[in-house]
């Protein structure tokens, strides 16, 4: 007994080791076995980790309070857990649906397995806390973790170029992100948010100093969630990473971006006058730029990553009608989205790792023809993913979008329903382009379905979790709404 | 109400009648292709048929039975019930059942739709024996049963206008049967689009009433009182309506005159009166049974029956009764007048049609609404046969329906002429026989009506007293004619007038006017009636259905022959069934008895008016011999060369008065000049031009944008850093104006 | 005693010639360097707001404040600067082996745009 007594201070630590273990057991496997292992079993190592993650995620809710040890720095709360389970369900489903396309791609599996898990490992920090030092530790593991996934295919140029540009303005941009880490820390004396905000509340505070803090914070998480004037990045990196981490940056890595600037912005609150009009053009010109440039785009992930930057301004427009009017507005609104948004991608993505060729990651609108002959499950993801993006009523991207828009309209930011009205009109030309090209039959038939991989069990699994998270969320939309509602 | 009435067998009863034909429908369109593999071509289609009548017939075997109780032998007043069966539209201040209205009118018209219905199939089994498509002819035909059913029995006006348009709906499907011709495709499509009109009145007429109604009496919110709830908010059904428009039109008088008269362009759309009857003869491009069920008895009457359902709304409104009135009498004899110059024996059936319902409005307009029921059944009956007997001699004919060609008939079918020389003797108002007695009642209201019907200072009723009657002498020269043409005059030049006919020159010998008019559509229906038959080379071979020389023609078969019989027993004895001791008119009057005007006003009778009965006696009479002496010996040559008496005017019956071609020529080809120009303008230049505008700037930003996208790191960085810095730049604004941009 | 604003004029002076470096040098290896004297800008202000402890006088009337320790952050910044150093060095010797040339705008390392 005395044993589990001791343990219990650190049990609401167990989502994060298990994850951290995961990575460091894929290693050790590896050092092990050697070569002799499948691809699979790092795979499956994986996936066992993360679900007893999310099991012991499910299960520390009755810790009494006083066993809670370093409360300040790691306590997630229930609607953190919903987005914490959310990275780790899509994690796992990354997982299985990219062992045949590591093969594909002779990447060394249990260096990508792990670093993947550590990735997840710093998201998870990012989302869990609420201590600006955990989070900064949290976007550094992430990122570092990110440069290598980026850049791992050591035999593409493009790979390599990607990393390494995401490597310098990464590095840059946590500079800043630090400046303004010390700005704050320098006039409330802590790191804490929650202190900070108490303080921004209770003292009236107002000097130039947290101001100064306040941009350098903002800057260095826009950077990670690619808001408008620092999304330079993102394009060159989508194209040029390996599919699946491609999918892990539009996923995982985007919602931990997200979830840091939603608590920065409830942080700062107080504050609004300064930062309200010029963050409000910034998602403005996200969603409509992002949408204008996908639609010149003649690289499929190059547009899906535009479109990602797109979704992300459309995840910013909740988040800030949730931050504007915290009384009204429930927070299943931003989980609903982000929910239906990385599933969506998953499958999206999924499908498309089996279509990019063994030596180059481009994939040209033309490489998508014939996609019916090759998988009909894959064809219909793909349809019912880009149906749901566009917004089409029964499926749950509408219900995100409509969702978002009518928080948006209720805390009366017109001009951001109007730009994502506008962004969701022009998406619709390239969202429907893709379907237009899977579907397309007749088309020179240059890209014999050889060059794709072959379909595994874990394919089959993330399309069919894909569309019916797609198809079915309008109905469990109530369920959700209940479980973290007010 | 009659409450000891086993209300569970009502339920069970009515609810059977209805669904009977709709599961013939299903039964037809899933398995009638399977059974005739099944149990092979000729038993399959035997089976198939006996099937689609069979369900029809159930149906109008259930209607009897429920008449003879509940009406024919019940002594207390007749039975009138509303039966719901489930909720359509369940809203707070707004409900509409799909129910259901059993009384008098809606089981008179539920026996005539049932029992001319399964005749007429029974007909159709013979008549369309030969076709491909023999299982979806009855889809279809059951199909407009069951909607014609929830027509006459709804007990509410949206349930009413889903019949309505079904009915509607069927009817642009069995028009365009042979859907291979493109004339017959024209033809449908014509008649759905002419429909439209109407109903458009129609239901801007319904949603009024409703809305009215829902208006004066919804739920209100009563200061310092709440929310006061509406007892029954059924807008939309009958029994409200009836019960409160009175209340209603006694505080707005003036609003009463628009719905009377938009619910009225329904009914002239639906029964073909004058602006809108343009569908109709060309409707005549279905199959032949189509014509005597949906496009003479049964669909086309349902105007007739709205006026008799909505007739509270009209007695309010004399200004409404007239022009039902007058529209009724101008179209009777305006389409009478076409009649007179037909040459293909449909087309004169199918103006006739258009007049005989302008008689029918004439019986509404005065007030006398039973009696409009009263001549839609004889109507029924001998117009049914009518169409059925000229089914019978095209048939014989090898689908030549050019009357100049029979001729000698009556040596070869003898049960088809006979019947069919009853039929036009009842139609032309022969004494005794059902158009007798109907006929006399329409012009007998509409002299003795007094009912408050003028308009513009115009005794109406008079009026269209003496159109009727010089309509009924017009009736009956050219149904005489008809009859004449097609069975009387032997020969011309001692042989038949189908051997002599010049075959070459394929109808060459027709003035060049006559030959895009009449002849396509014969033409036509044969031509594609046996492209679409594409049975054994042998039965082609026997069918080969150009009418030649050594044609001789042969009496149809039992299936088809006994409806004849039949209805033309109905035609000789209905009228003084009907007639006799009043029983239609004490029957009807519960539900189409006059509510807002003394009976006793609406049939004044005046003495003078003891001549009426010689007058149309001698109508009769001069029809009939008129059209004997003119026609005894065929067709006269004068007839056919312009150097006629009044050669105009003939010209212009023959072109039905050039109405029809000129509202091709205004709707059909100046409003789709305007059309287009609209096309051009709004959604070429304007919607599409804004479409463009949007994409091509779309393009423009996303190339502009691809400059600062240029792969290069270092611009990157310092598009970034710039970025920050008007960043910054805009914040520190803000904290000087303190947010208050 | 040198008062606190002495450092943190320092520290964005070294920040800011960082942010110049990064702008205009081309060879990665300078840019590191540039980005750890940015780093090591933030340092000296998280060590120099820790031992000043600005918001004591500021006269905060929520009492107690949960007081952190900026020393630590230096020893983290360090390590993920040291971290990430070795990812970007790494990186650049991949591209250099293949290459044969590191500059930042050279060919190769621009053909991801649009």
């Amino acid at each position: 007994m005395n044993i589990i007594n001791d343990f219990l201070p650190y049990l609401h630590l167990c989502p994060f080791v298990f994850v951290f273990l995961t990575g460091a057991c894929i290693l050790i496997l590896r050092m092990i076995y050697g070569n002799q292992l499948a691809m699979v079993s790092y795979a499956i190592t994986l996936a066992v980790g993360f679900i007893l993650s999310i099991i012991s995620l499910l299960f520390d809710q009755n810790i009494e309070k006083d066993y809670i040890y370093g409360e300040s720095l790691l306590n997630p709360g229930s609607f953190d857990k919903c987005i914490l389970f959310i990275m780790l369900f899509v994690t796992i489903l990354i997982t299985m649906s990219s062992y045949k396309y590591l093969e594909k791609k002779k990447i060394k599996a249990p260096e990508f397995y792990s670093l993947l898990s550590w990735a997840t490992l710093g998201a998870m920090l990012m989302v869990a806390s609420k201590n600006l030092l955990i989070i900064f530790l949290g976007v550094e593991v992430l990122s570092i973790s990110l440069y290598v996934l980026t850049s791992i295919t050591d035999y593409d140029a493009k790979s390599s170029e990607a990393g390494f540009k995401y490597l310098i303005m990464g590095g840059l941009m946590s500079a800043v992100l630090l400046y303004g880490v010390s700005f704050t820390y320098g006039f409330t004396g802590t790191f804490q948010l929650d202190t900070v905000k108490h303080i921004l509340v209770q003292e009236q505070y107002n000097i130039y100093g947290i101001k100064i803090g306040l941009i350098f914070l903002l800057t260095g998480l826009l950077f990670k969630s690619s808001v408008f004037p620092f999304h330079f990045w993102l394009p060159d990196v989508y194209q040029g990473a390996p599919m699946v981490i491609t999918s892990y940056l539009s996923t995982v890595s985007k919602t931990a971006a997200m979830s840091a600037v939603y608590k920065l912005l409830i942080t700062f609150m107080t504050l609004k006058d300064v930062w309200l009009w010029p963050f409000v053009f910034m998602i403005i010109f996200t969603m409509v730029l992002g949408s204008c440039m996908a639609f010149v785009q003649k690289d499929v992930k190059r547009m899906l990553a535009y479109s990602s930057m797109v979704n992300g301004g459309y995840m910013l427009t909740g988040i800030l009608s949730y931050v504007m009017n915290v009384q009204n507005i429930d927070q299943s609104t931003m989980l609903i989205f982000i929910a239906i948004y990385n599933l969506g991608s998953v499958g999206l993505y999924n499908v498309l790792s089996t279509l990019v060729k063994e030596k180059s990651e481009d994939l040209p609108y033309e490489q998508l023809h014939h996609l019916k002959q090759f998988s009909k499950l894959g064809w219909f993801t793909m349809v019912i993913v880009m149906f749901s993006f566009i917004g089409i009523p029964p499926l749950g991207g509408f219900v995100g979008k409509f969702l978002i828009l009518s928080d948006a309209i209720d805390s009366s930011l017109m001009p951001l329903v109007i730009a994502m009205i506008i962004s969701s009109a022009i998406s619709t030309i390239y969202y429907l382009k893709v379907v237009g090209h899977i579907s397309a039959e007749n088309q020179s038939a240059t890209i014999s379905n050889k060059v794709r991989s072959e379909k595994t069990v874990g394919y089959y699994f993330v399309n069919v979790v894909s569309i019916s998270a797609i198809v079915i969320a309008p109905f469990v939309l109530k369920y959700f709404l209940n479980i973290t509602g007010k | 109400m009659d409450q000891c009435i086993d209300n569970q067998h009502i339920y069970i009863m009515l609810g059977l009648i209805i669904v009977m034909p709709f599961l013939g429908s299903i039964i037809q369109a899933f398995y009638g292709k399977s059974l005739q593999v099944v149990f092979g071509e000729t038993y399959g289609r035997w089976l198939s048929g006996s099937l689609a009548f069979g369900f029809v017939g159930t149906s109008f075997l259930l209607a009897c039975n429920m008449f003879a109780n509940y009406y024919m032998f019940s002594k207390t007043d007749p039975l009138s019930v509303r039966l719901t069966y489930f909720h359509w539209i369940n809203l707070e201040q707004l409900s509409i059942p799909f129910e259901f209205l059993l009384d008098p009118l809606s089981i008179v018209m539920t026996l005539l739709i049932t029992g001319v219905g399964s005749f007429i199939h029974l007909f159709s089994t013979g008549y369309m024996s030969k076709d491909k498509d023999y299982s979806r002819f009855f889809t279809y035909l059951n199909l407009f049963i069951g909607f014609m059913l929830i027509l006459v029995l709804s007990n509410n006006l949206l349930v009413m206008f889903v019949g309505w348009e079904g009915v509607g709906l069927c009817s642009y499907l069995l028009i365009g049967f042979w859907y291979q011709d493109l004339n017959n495709c024209r033809a449908a499509n014509k008649a759905f689009i002419v429909n439209r009109v109407g109903d458009f009145g129609l239901l801007m007429g319904i949603l009024w009433i409703g809305y009215l109604l829902f208006q004066q009496y919804g739920a209100k919110e009563i200061p310092g009182f709440g929310l006061v709830e509406a007892l029954d908010p059924r807008w939309f059904s009958y029994d409200i309506i009836f019960g409160l428009i009175g209340e209603v039109v006694h505080k707005y008088p003036e609003i009463i005159t628009p719905i009377a008269l938009l619910l009225f362009i329904g009914a002239v759309g639906k029964s073909a009166q004058f602006p809108l009857y343009i569908w109709l003869p060309d409707a005549m491009a279905g199959p032949t049974p189509v014509s005597a069920l949906i496009h003479a008895a049964t669909m086309v009457t349902a105007g007739i029956f709205l006026m008799n359902r909505m007739h509270i709304i009209y007695e309010l409104s004399p200004v409404a009764s007239s022009v039902v009135a007058l529209t009724g009498a101008f179209t009777a004899i305006w389409a009478a007048l076409i009649a007179l110059k037909q040459t293909d024996i449909k087309k004169v059936l199918a103006f006739s049609t258009v007049s005989q319902l302008g008689y029918m409005f004439i019986a509404c307009g005065v007030g006398a609404y039973w009696v409009g029921i009263f001549h839609v059944l004889t109507h029924a009956f001998f117009k049914a046969l009518l169409f059925l007997g000229a089914g019978s001699v095209i048939y014989a004919m090898s689908h030549e329906q050019d009357m100049r060609k029979y001729g000698n008939l009556w040596k070869y079918l003898p049960v088809t002429s006979s019947t069919m020389i009853i039929a036009s003797l009842a139609i032309s108002g022969f004494p005794l026989l059902s158009g007798f007695w109907s006929k006399e009642a329409i012009l007998h209201s509409a002299f003795s009506s007094t009912f408050p019907s003028h308009i513009l200072g115009l005794e109406t009723s008079q009026w269209v007293g003496w159109t009727g009657l010089i309509v009924a002498v017009l009736t009956a020269i050219y149904m005489t004619r008809m009859t004449v043409l097609t069975f009387g005059i032997p020969f011309t030049n001692g042989e038949e007038r189908w051997k002599t006919a010049n075959y070459d020159s394929d109808h060459h010998d027709v003035e060049p006017y006559d030959r895009e008019e009449s002849v396509h559509i014969s033409k036509s229906e044969e031509k594609y009636y046996y492209s679409s038959n594409i049975f054994s080379a042998a039965s082609v071979d026997d069918h080969q259905h150009h009418l030649n020389k050594n044609h001789i023609p042969q009496e149809s078969p039992l299936s088809m022959t006994l409806p004849l019989i039949v209805l033309a027993f109905l035609s000789l004895f209905g009228g003084y069934i009907l007639h006799q001791n009043h029983t239609l008119e004490s029957l009807l009057s519960q539900s189409s008895g006059p509510v807002y005007i003394s009976k006793e006003l609406l049939h004044n009778h005046h003495a003078t008016l003891d001549v009426l009965l010689y007058l149309s006696l001698a109508a009769s009479f001069i029809g009939i011999s008129g059209g004997v002496y003119k026609y005894y010996k065929g067709m006269p040559k004068k007839e056919t060369k312009q150097d006629h008496l009044w050669p105009s005017l003939d010209l212009w019956m023959k072109h039905q008065f050039y109405f029809d071609d000129a509202m091709q020529t205004v709707f059909g080809k100046m409003l789709s000049r305007i059309s287009f120009g609209f096309y051009k303008i709004f959604d070429q230049f304007f919607i599409n031009g804004i479409l463009r505008l949007i994409v091509s700037m779309t393009g423009y930003v996303g190339d502009g944008m691809q400059i600062f996208q240029n792969g290069y790191l270092s611009s990157y960085i310092f598009l970034m850093v710039l970025g920050f810095s008007i960043m910054v730049f805009f914040m520190s604004i803000m904290l000087i104006f303190g947010g208050n941009l | 005693m040198i008062p606190l604003s002495h450092y943190l004029i320092l520290s964005s002076v070294l920040f800011f010639i960082g942010l110049l470096g990064v702008l205009t040098k081309r060879n990665p290896v300078i840019m590191f360097m540039c980005i750890e004297m940015m780093l090591n800008a933030v340092n000296l202000s998280f060590v120099a707001f820790t031992r000043y402890k600005p918001w004591e006088s500021l006269g905060f009337s929520m009492i107690p404040i949960e007081q952190d320790n900026g020393q630590i952050f230096v020893l983290f910044i360090m390590t993920v600067a040291a971290a990430e150093v070795a990812v970007g060095l790494g990186l650049v010797m991949a591209i250099f082996r293949k290459k044969q040339i590191v500059t930042t705008d050279d060919q190769t390392l621009t053909s991801l745009k649009g």
